[in-house]
Order: C-alpha cells, then sequence, then structure tokens
C-alpha cells in the first residue's frame, strides 16, 4: 500500500477514528495523541492492511483497543452511578440552544462507556448493527439491548428536563 | 404523520427501529415541521449531526523521511527553523499587522480571484451579498423561533389548566 | 548551548505568529483564490452599536463552485480554526440542507463574531464581524 492508496483507503476513515477516542477518553488533547499513534503505526504497517476485507471495523476497533489499554494504564475515575440524582443545569439556561447541546453532549458522555460507545457507533457513525457487534466484540443480541438501554436512559432525562423546565417557568412566571 | 412518527419514534427508543425509521426520523427532526409534542427530542438528533461534522480528526501528515537521513534531516530542520524564527521575530516587533488593502478602502471585494476596482460596484456587489447572508439567517432563524414559540404556548396551556396538578405531583416525587 | 537557543527563537515566534488570528489566515489563503468570493466591508468602520461595542469592519468569504471535496475542505479548516482559537459555539440551527453555525470569543477589549452558512449544497459562506469594546 502506498501513499495515495493509504490515503484513499485508511484516512477516509479518520473522522470517525478520532471520534471514537474521543467518546471513549473525553479528553481532546488525549483523543488526538492517540489517533497520531494509531496513524503511524498504521502506517509502519501499511503492507499487512492490504488484506483487510472490512477495514473501517478493523479501524474502528483498533482505536477503541488502544483507548481501552491507555485507560487501563491510568488512574481509575468511577462513572457515574445509576441512582446519581441529576441536578442538570438551569433549566432558564437550557432555553439557551447552544447549551441545550452542550448538554445533551454532556449526557452521551455520561451514560456507561458500552451503551456510549454503540449509540454513538450507530446515531452519530449510522453503522449497520452487525458492523458495531463486530468492533465492540459483542453479538448483535447484546448490541441492540445495550442501544435500547442508551435510548431509554437519554429519552427518561430528556423528559424528565421538559418537566423541570416547565416546572420552573410555572413557578417564576 | 404525527401517529407514524410516534410510532417510529417509540421503536426508536425501544431500540428496534429499522435503518429506513431511523432515515425518516433523522429527516422529519431536520426539517421545520416538527409537532409541539416531538420538539423535545430535535436537540437530540441535532446533537448527533453536530457531533458528525465538528468532530474532525486532526490532520495526519504521512511521513517521507527515511531512517538513514533522518538524524540528518532533523538537525537540518534546528537551523532552519531557528533562522526563519528569527525573521518572523523581526517581522512581527517591526511591520504593522493589519493587511493594507483593507483599512484604505471602505469596500474590497474580488470574485474569482478579480478585484473589482470600481468603488460603487463593489459597494452594490458587497451590500447585496451581506443582505443574501442575512436573508438565509432570517429564514432558518424562523423555522426555531417558530418552534419555541409553539412551545411556549403548549406549556402555557398545560400550566393553566393542570397547575396544581402539576404541584401535587412534584410533591409527591419529593416525599 | 545551540539548542537552547534554537529552542528559544522557536518560542517566540511561534507566540507570535500564533497572535495572527487562525480565521484570519483563512480568509487570507481564499481570498485570491478563483473559486472564492471576497468581501471587506468597512463602511461601518469605527461607528458604536447599541451594545456599546466598535466596529471594526466584516469580511465575507463565498464558495459557489459545486465542488464537494472543496467545501469539505474549507468547512473543516473552519471547525478546525474556530476550535483552535477558542471560540465558543453559540447557534447552531439547521432547516433541511441549510446549516447556520455561530460562534464568539471575547477577549480582553475585544469580541469576534464568527457566522458559517451552508445554503443548501449551493454554496457556504464564512462571515467574520470584529468589535472593540
Amino acid at each position: 500500500m502506498n501513499a495515495h492508496q493509504f490515503q484513499q483507503h485508511i484516512l477516509c476513515y479518520s473522522d470517525q477514528i478520532y471520534r471514537m477516542a474521543l467518546s471513549m477518553l473525553k479528553d481532546e488533547n488525549k483523543a488526538k495523541d492517540l489517533y497520531q499513534d494509531l496513524m503511524m503505526r498504521l502506517w509502519e504497517r501499511r503492507q499487512q492492511l492490504d488484506g483487510i476485507a472490512n477495514r473501517r471495523a478493523f479501524l474502528l476497533t483498533s482505536m477503541r483497543n488502544m483507548c481501552i489499554d491507555k485507560l487501563r494504564k491510568e488512574p481509575v475515575t468511577e462513572e457515574i452511578p445509576a441512582g446519581t440524582v441529576d441536578l442538570g443545569p438551569n433549566p432558564h439556561q437550557i432555553a439557551e440552544y447552544s447549551d441545550t447541546l452542550n448538554y445533551l453532549h454532556q449526557l452521551i458522555d455520561e451514560l456507561p462507556e458500552m451503551q456510549r460507545i454503540i449509540i454513538r457507533l450507530k446515531d452519530v457513525e449510522e453503522l449497520d448493527t452487525w458492523e458495531i457487534a463486530r468492533i465492540v466484540s459483542m453479538t448483535e443480541n447484546a448490541v441492540a439491548v445495550n442501544l435500547s438501554r442508551a435510548r431509554k436512559k437519554l429519552r427518561e432525562k430528556i423528559v424528565a428536563n421538559q418537566q423541570k423546565e416547565k416546572n420552573y417557568d410555572e413557578q417564576y412566571r | 404523520m404525527t401517529n407514524n412518527i410516534d410510532d417510529i419514534l417509540n421503536h426508536y427508543f425501544e431500540g428496534i427501529s429499522t435503518a429506513g425509521e431511523d432515515k425518516i426520523l433523522k429527516d422529519y427532526f431536520r426539517g421545520h415541521q416538527v409537532a409541539p409534542q416531538h420538539e423535545m427530542y430535535k436537540p437530540l438528533f441535532d446533537q448527533f449531526d453536530q457531533e458528525r461534522e465538528s468532530m474532525i480528526a486532526p490532520r495526519f501528515v504521512i511521513p517521507t523521511a527515511g531512517e538513514k537521513g533522518k538524524r540528518r534531516a532533523l538537525r537540518s530542520l534546528w537551523i532552519a527553523s531557528a533562522g526563519v524564527a528569527a525573521v518572523l521575530l523581526l517581522c512581527i516587533l517591526l511591520l504593522p499587522f493589519k493587511d493594507a488593502r483593507d483599512t484604505q478602502q471602505e469596500y474590497v471585494v474580488i470574485v474569482n480571484g478579480k478585484k473589482i476596482s470600481d468603488p460603487q460596484k463593489a459597494k452594490e456587489y458587497a451590500e447585496a451579498m451581506f443582505t443574501q447572508a442575512c436573508a438565509i439567517k432570517k429564514e432558518n432563524y424562523q423555522s426555531l423561533g417558530k418552534a419555541k414559540e409553539m412551545q411556549e404556548m403548549y406549556n402555557a396551556a398545560k400550566i393553566i389548566g393542570e397547575a396544581k396538578k402539576g404541584t401535587y405531583l412534584l410533591t409527591t416525587r419529593n416525599q | 548551548m545551540k539548542k537552547f537557543t534554537t529552542t528559544l527563537l522557536l518560542v517566540f515566534a511561534l507566540i507570535g505568529s500564533a497572535a495572527a488570528q487562525q480565521i484570519e489566515k483563512i480568509f487570507d489563503k481564499y481570498m485570491d483564490d478563483e473559486r472564492f468570493q471576497y468581501i471587506y466591508d468597512g463602511s461601518n468602520m469605527d461607528e458604536v452599536n447599541e451594545k456599546g461595542l466598535k466596529n471594526n469592519g466584516q469580511k465575507m468569504l463565498m464558495l459557489n463552485v459545486a465542488d464537494a471535496g472543496l467545501m469539505k475542505t474549507f468547512s473543516g479548516e473552519v471547525q478546525e480554526a474556530v476550535k483552535a482559537e477558542g471560540y465558543k459555539t453559540t447557534t447552531y440551527v439547521r432547516h433541511s440542507t441549510n446549516k447556520i453555525q455561530g460562534y464568539t470569543k471575547e477577549t480582553t477589549g475585544r469580541k469576534d463574531e464568527v457566522t458559517f452558512i451552508q445554503n443548501g449544497n449551493e454554496n457556504v459562506m464564512l462571515i467574520w464581524e470584529s468589535f472593540t469594546k
């Protein structure tokens, strides 16, 4: 594989690979560093990339594995437990559209890691379930279950915030 | 149509929607005729679109230098960079920052690489382009404004009709 | 010693060059490009608006050519520039195939606003307005 082919067949997935790193690491600088590391490794082993059938799945799996390794080496930060009270931003602030988007980004980031990865692979990257299953090394059924849980959780939080906003309006009008 | 969307939305949140249904939902939320009861989900779909479009990978430069020449190339790079840095420093300290072209004239218009030299024509062109930009913004903001208006109206009706019930629910939930 | 001096010189140069805005670099890069239209409007220069901000002029770059690759590259450069300069997203409006993204950056004594409009598949516009407080 030469430079032109590397550009065409590997770098065309750059954005998706980077977003995988960003979703897992939740840190732009770390994601950028890891992305560059992966690209360099892939470039050095480019001759072995020719025989790969599903390059996208392979690349996303590679990125995911690198992120898992990186996270294992770092001090453990607990994910927010399921029963934590959602304080959220002031509903009045939610009315600002840009804050709404930041808030939703935060909601997605607060999902358990597997649900977060799967919902982004499905709804941001628009991949099929079978491909997601390959990337995260799960059965398609397990992917569907995680997706369902992620989306239900988001719906609950959106509806809860909607109620909070109504109550806030009621209280302060 | 609304019933259909309700069904698809339910499938979506249950995680059992098909690819076709997902597409219908995304097109629906990208349009400007989102029903009031669905408005609260629009930002979620916008968030997915925004992530896809704004989270872009940094540029990876394919390395070209061979192993043998690496050290020599690096040393030359240091020396060259020092020279460039010195020149840049001088430029920054001695030369003004602003583009002289811009500050001397009221309107500067360059179309497809060619500058419009007639000041009156440049002014007319500039005004037409900024007006077009404002018109596009206005047209798109209208849909957002309408959606917010409808949401407020909906809230007002609910608040007036169910104020006590809402308070009751809040009280029981906090117990 | 030699490496230390060269590093020091590099650092000075980088600080200096970083002061030149990345958004401004995009305008400089494409203003003479025959695929783009560039407009600078300084007609309201030094006027103070209702918010007490003094206008420093506004610039626009518009790409009309139906070149999906160039549109993607240009959009990517704009996104990178606003991120690198620490702009805050203030607006994101999507309507069918039209999209408007608004960004603001406030520093001591200065406010910059960037608007990026995607008008369906016909054209994209980048608008930069600068104000002094």
